[in-house]
């Protein structure tokens, strides 16, 4: 039975419970008449108030009559019971927000996306979603689809920006402007079954591409509680060039400006494990369950401060199809390295203390620097992106979706 | 009051965050305003603009200024404007500056929020301090000044009717949905508020919410909703009506009239009309046509039934130019134009709505008529209703334009015929309309697509009111009329014409003399008709001379629908058919045997039918419409009134059918058809000769005249006729001939022919020998009836008789030994075998009388078979007939058979 996480409210049900909106559509019958809206008083009152009459008019919310298991195939429309027209739209049972169609046919998998303020989450968001249709999709013959008009739109968007306009996106609007939805994704990976025969498995990836004034602070981060005590696994975006040694050391006269010190990477890490733990995510042992893959971004900017046969310059392998344990230790324990040297350490011992389980990665989501005079726009080359797929990898074998290569074995299981 | 301020944008960090927040809000406001603020003032670029403006091409960003309601009732006005990069160089940043009302507060003076649209109070930056100036008032900026107000009208001016409709609907609450507006510039969207604000009622332009931009339509909370064409579409959400003014506008004309008004008086620029605006209709027409403004007709119509409720409280100077307005003769259109004579040229200024040669209103957004000449829009009615209401209220010379407009519409236009007088136009429009309207109004009267008596008979009213002549066309009218009055077509409204006949305004129906004759269940002449009738006497004389001519050609037709219909058949001479056919429904009523009622009939006519010979046949057929009279009745009217006066009314005819028609039964036939006979000797017609000649003979028979040859005779005037008998014919004379020869008497006849008078031989024999079946039929038809019967058990001679004819002459004919056979072993044999003895004695010895023979034949006849006298012994039927038959007075033998 597929459990659904509804990507806006987060509650939780079966996808074969939820209810159905109609979409008024004529039948095309003669004499048959399409349904007219109705007040969705439910779906008004989680978008807060203000929302003016005519929004609140929205096609009827109806429960479908049960079916048989395994008469009624996933994904299916289910005809109004007012004016006979199939429709696929299922919506969640608690907020009304309408799901995409293929939303329920598969598990979800929530990924949080925390950072500080110009860490660049949704460059990030933009170029792994680019990379795992890409690159990456073609290592483990896999591939990446938005689902639903907000989320293609946005794809559409950001990639015109990042790889046609060469311009880094704007600054991400806080959600109490109201304007980001959810980016949802269909992640589609080949399955082997025990028997031999091939499948494909699905997994919806549901990410947010939250504004960094909406983890500044405890008081801000808590409008993120529900979504963070939801999700699957966090990917903490760390911008080293808010570390202080780090900004030390960094010649000034090189690159672009450093960025305006923001919202300490130790300070979200505490604050984040603070709303973990309010939602019953804390063990006894006082640290976090939820898998964090905390990666430090722009790690072309840490290139002098590299080993020219860092792991860090380099992506991951993903030879024959399988997620490298090896090389993420290599890369985790570099990072482990450097992190202890930064600051004293002071992060890295608030994160191993804060999170039961715990992976660090290094990441370039432009493989460059910004243009010096022209810092929020992409390098000319345009984004050459280094190991920004590793933290949502880590994550998804940790839940068994792809193939592992374990570190020191050598062999894949 | 100082009013609350808030101002958002990205800002360095500080003491209370970094990025996106508010940098200055003032004093005391609460975080749960912020809270809901914050979802009001976001702002994102469009992304068809520069990604990288420099400072001069920020000034060309949208602006989004904003007017949201909050949840407790307030409102925030919001102006949010594009600044670029932030304090760390990424771009995206905005400035929102934002202004709280609390429930019930306004803005300073009043203003309504769209006339803080630009206003140099609104800030793009944070105030250096950190703490909001106090704004005491909203300097309006000058893009929304009159006259670049209305210059932005007039630029939309194909679009505002529909924006002012979706506008009414929302501010009404009648359809919630959201209205999209879609410029290049979001200041064109401020001015389209500004106009939306200026034709609401001031409280409503006060609670209407607003946004000049926003890249997400979708997710906007405002009643109106300012969009570039780069923002996300709507256009296929239930949710929103879109006006897009960067495509082609809508050519579909809108329904709605206020809308209409409001879109012409801002294209005409006079939008100090709306001042002090209720949003009601009919204030707004009424000022508008008094500037000269022209208005659809249902405009015009709202204006003409406000006016016609406010006619005498508007001011004094406003009336006349008013009704001049909507009789389209004021003296300047807006264009300048002159607008002398609108009901035949310019209807309305600057709206060409002559009239076509069809009479229907031309114009793209003129007054609209069904196929069946209803109007679509109602402005004829409310002007004829304003007419009613201002004439001979206010001086003629007001309130004369309004007539003679309406009058005109109704002439030209296939509309209602307005009741006017004389007193309703001066003399001079009089002149003018009977010259325009001489044409129209000769063509409709001779329309005879039209029942006569509907509009033609008003427009025949009309004529007369303006002295138009219209005599020509009197006879041929009047014929129609008539038609349509005796057939079923009385041009009464119907169903499908409700309004099209009826006045336009009820006025009290004209005083006319009492209905003669008038029936509670007569037809329904229509009352504008018998005003008609009784005050033009041209009109009276032509339709009753109609009438008549239709009455003489089918008098009981005629009746039918016009008894007890009061036309006043009184007031002149003449018309004898009319007046029979209007009055025979009371001699119908009244009773009596027919001739009474058809002398009654003649009598009404006026003339005699001697003078007047074609009123016989009115009378006549007015009494037996359906049949035609009895011999008795026939007879008498040929000999009362001669039969000159049949021959010369046609009549001649109806009393020989009657004849021929008459059943077997009547005993007055003979005497007509011999009548009939001698009247009309030479001019019968040899198909009624012959058939005459046979009922006259039967009379002859009938009356035991002493005539030889009969079944000859009979059957050579049958059959020399020209045309088969008819049936009641033969069948008489028939019957005749059989009873002679039967000697019984004709029914109804006193006479019993007891004693059997001697039939001569030959007459049966020819009977037999021409095996007739005709004759035969009615022969043995007679032979079966009841009086021979009777004659055959009590006369014994005559069944001697009867046993000698129907003997006589075996095998002549094998019709005649049919019927002789079946006589006598059907009749004859049963009668026989229950004869007393002495009656059977007394028939044998009439036999025998005859000859030997004939005795012998009858008891071989009469002698039973051998079953027959088996069954004799077994039952004792022979000792019990020899048995004396008792008699009253019998005494009875003593018993033993007298032995002791």
């Amino acid at each position: 039975m597929t459990t659904v996480i509804c990507p806006y409210c987060f509650a939780r049900a079966s996808a074969a419970k939820l209810p159905y909106r109609c979409l008024m559509t004529p039948s095309g019958v003669r004499g048959g008449a399409p349904c007219g809206p109705e007040r969705d008083d439910a779906w008004a009152g989680f978008m807060g108030p203000g929302v003016p009459p005519a929004a609140r008019m929205r096609g009827p919310v109806f429960t479908p009559a049960r079916k048989v298991a395994g008469l009624g195939g996933g994904g299916s429309s289910v005809p109004c019971p007012q004016c006979g027209v199939p429709t696929p739209v299922r919506v969640c049972g608690s907020c009304h927000s309408d799901l995409p169609s293929d939303y329920c046919d598969q598990d979800s998998r929530i990924i949080a996306l925390v950072g500080a303020k110009a860490s660049g989450k949704s460059t990030y968001v933009s170029v792994l979603v680019n990379e795992l249709n890409q690159r990456v999709g073609q290592a483990y013959h896999a591939s990446l689809a938005a689902m639903g008009q907000s989320t293609q739109t946005r794809d559409k968007e950001m990639a015109e920006d990042l790889y046609e306009r060469l311009r880094l996106p704007d600054a991400t609007r806080p959600a109490a402007l109201g304007f980001n939805d959810p980016l949802l994704y269909r992640l589609s990976l080949p399955r082997k079954g025990l028997l031999g025969g091939a499948g494909t498995r699905h997994t919806t990836l549901v990410f947010f591409d939250a504004a960094g004034e909406d983890l500044a602070g405890a008081e801000a981060m808590d409008r993120y509680t529900r979504y963070l005590g939801a999700a699957d696994g966090i990917i903490l975006l760390v911008d080293p060039l808010q570390l202080g040694s780090v900004r030390d050391r960094l010649a000034v006269h090189e690159g672009p400006p450093l960025p305006v010190v923001e919202t300490s990477p130790q300070q979200i890490a505490a604050d984040l494990a603070a709303q973990l733990r309010a939602h019953g995510k804390g063990r006894t042992r006082g640290r976090v369950s939820t898998p964090i893959a905390v990666a430090v971004t722009k790690t072309d900017m840490l290139r002098p401060l590299l080993d020219p046969h860092s792991p860090l310059l380099r992506n991951a392998p993903h030879s024959a199809g399988t997620y490298d344990g090896e090389d993420r230790l290599a890369v985790h324990e570099e990072l482990r390295s450097l992190l202890t040297d930064w600051d004293s350490g002071a992060l890295l011992r608030q994160l191993e203390l804060d999170f039961a389980e715990l992976s660090l990665f290094g990441l370039s989501a432009l493989g460059a620097p910004p243009p010096a005079d022209a810092p929020a726009d992409v390098p000319k080359s345009g984004p050459q992106p280094v190991r920004v797929e590793d933290p949502l990898l880590w994550l998804l074998s940790r839940r068994g979706l792809l193939p592992v290569r374990a570190a020191g074995k050598g062999r894949a299981k | 009051m100082s009013l609350a301020q808030l101002h958002y944008t990205s800002a360095p960090p500080g003491p209370d965050g970094s990025g996106f927040r508010f940098t200055a809000v003032s004093p005391g406001v609460p975080q749960t305003l912020l809270r809901e603020a914050e979802q009001l003032i976001g702002y994102e670029p469009p992304r068809d603009l520069p990604a990288r403006p420099d400072a001069e091409q920020l000034k060309g960003f949208p602006k989004a200024f904003s007017c949201s309601e909050l949840s407790d009732g307030g409102r925030l006005l919001s102006r949010s404007v594009y600044t670029g990069a932030d304090y760390s160089g990424r771009w995206g940043n905005f400035h929102a500056h934002a202004l709280h009302l609390p429930p019930g507060v306004r803005l300073p003076d009043g203003a309504l929020p769209i006339t803080a649209w630009e206003s140099p109070r609104w800030a793009d930056a944070t105030p250096p301090d950190g703490q909001p100036q106090p704004v005491d008032r909203f300097e309006p900026s000058g893009l929304l000044r009159r006259d670049g107000l209305v210059a932005f009208a007039r630029s939309r001016a194909d679009r505002l009717a529909a924006f002012f409709a979706d506008l009414r609907a929302l501010t009404e609450e009648t359809d919630t949905r959201q209205i999209v507006l879609v410029e290049h510039d979001s200041a064109d969207v401020a001015q389209w508020i500004a106009l939306a604000c200026t034709v609401l009622p001031r409280e409503r332009a006060h609670r209407l919410t607003f946004t000049t931009y926003t890249r997400r339509p979708q997710q906007a909370r405002q009643q109106i909703v300012g969009a570039l064409p780069s923002s996300e579409p709507v256009g296929h959400d239930h949710r929103f009506r879109v006006h897009d003014c960067t495509a082609g506008a809508d050519e579909e004309p809108v329904q709605d009239a206020w809308a209409d008004v409001c879109a012409r008086v801002w294209a005409a620029g006079r939008p100090e009309l709306f001042r002090d605006s209720s949003g009601e209709l009919g204030p707004l027409a009424v000022a508008a046509l008094v500037q000269g403004i022209g208005l659809r007709a249902d405009g015009r119509a709202a204006a003409a039934r406000w006016a016609a409720e406010h006619a005498f409280t508007l001011p004094p100077e406003t009336l006349p130019v008013l009704i001049a307005a909507l009789a389209g003769r004021s003296g300047k259109g807006p264009g300048g134009q002159s607008t002398r004579y609108s009901f035949t040229g310019q209807g309305r200024s600057g709206q060409d709505t002559r009239y076509n040669s069809t009479g229907q209103e031309r114009g793209a957004q003129g007054t609209r008529y069904s196929p069946t000449g209803t109007p679509l829009d109602d402005e004829p009615a409310a002007l004829a209703a304003l007419s009613a209401r201002l004439d001979g209220q206010v001086p003629t010379t007001v309130s004369a334009p309004l007539a003679a407009r309406v009058l005109a519409t109704a002439v030209l236009g296939r509309g209602p015929v307005p009741p006017l007088v004389a007193g309703s136009l001066t003399p001079a429009l009089r002149a003018e309309l009977a010259r325009d309207l001489a044409p129209a109004l000769r063509q409709g009267i001779a329309d005879a697509t039209e029942p006569a008596a509907g509009r033609p008979l008003a427009l025949l009213r009309v004529a007369d009111l303006l002295d138009v002549d219209c005599t020509e066309a009197l006879p041929e009218f009047a014929g129609r009329i008539a038609r349509d009055l005796v057939s079923e077509r009385t041009g009464e409204p119907t169903a499908e014409q409700p309004a099209a006949e009826k006045p336009a305004v009820e006025k009290p129906a004209v005083e006319k003399p009492a209905p003669e004759e008038s029936s509670p269940d007569g037809p329904d002449v229509p009352a504008a008709l018998l005003d008609a009738v009784h005050g033009h006497p041209a009109l009276r004389t032509a339709l009753f001379g109609a009438l008549d001519a239709l009455a003489a050609a089918n008098p009981p037709g005629a009746a039918g629908r016009l008894a007890g219909s009061g036309l006043p058949v009184s007031l002149d001479s003449g018309f004898p058919h009319l007046r029979m056919c209007i009055q025979a429904d009371g001699a119908r009523r009244a009773g009596g045997d027919r001739r009474r009622r058809f002398h009654d009939v003649l009598r009404t006519a006026g003339v005699s039918p001697h003078a007047e010979p074609a009123v016989l046949r009115t009378a006549f057929l007015l009494v037996w419409p359906d049949g035609l009279p009895t011999g008795e009745e026939a007879s008498l009217l040929l000999s009362e009134l001669g039969s000159d006066a049949h021959r010369l009314a046609g009549t001649r005819d109806l009393l020989v059918e009657a004849a021929l028609a008459a059943p077997a039964d009547d005993l007055a036939v003979p005497v007509l058809a011999a009548d009939l006979l001698r009247c009309f000797t030479t001019e019968l017609r040899p198909a009624h000769r012959a058939p005459l000649l046979l009922l006259e003979y039967a009379g002859l028979l009938d009356a035991g005249q002493d005539v030889e040859g009969w079944v000859e005779h009979v059957r050579r005037l049958r059959d020399g006729a020209a045309e088969p008998a008819p049936e009641p014919v033969t069948q008489r004379v028939y019957d005749a001939v059989a009873r002679r020869l039967l000697a019984v008497p004709a029914p109804g006849s006193e006479a019993y022919a007891a004693p059997r008078p001697t039939v001569s031989e030959s007459e049966l024999y020819a009977l037999a020998r021409s095996g007739d079946p005709g004759l035969l039929a009615a022969y043995e038809r007679v032979a079966r009836g009841d009086r021979v019967g009777e004659r055959l058990r009590t006369v014994p001679s005559y069944v001697a008789a009867c046993f000698g004819d129907w003997s006589a002459y075996p095998q002549t004919h094998p019709a005649w030994e049919a019927t002789r056979t079946t006589l006598l072993a059907k009749v004859l044999r049963p009668v026989v075998r229950v004869l007393p003895d002495e009656d059977r004695s007394a028939v044998e010895e009439a036999l025998r009388r005859t000859g030997r023979g004939r005795l012998d034949a009858y008891r071989a006849w009469n002698r039973p078979g051998a079953l027959g006298r088996l069954a004799g012994r077994l039952t004792g039927r022979g000792r019990r007939e020899e048995r004396q038959a008792t008699w009253y007075g019998d005494v009875d033998p003593p018993g033993g058979g007298g032995r002791r």
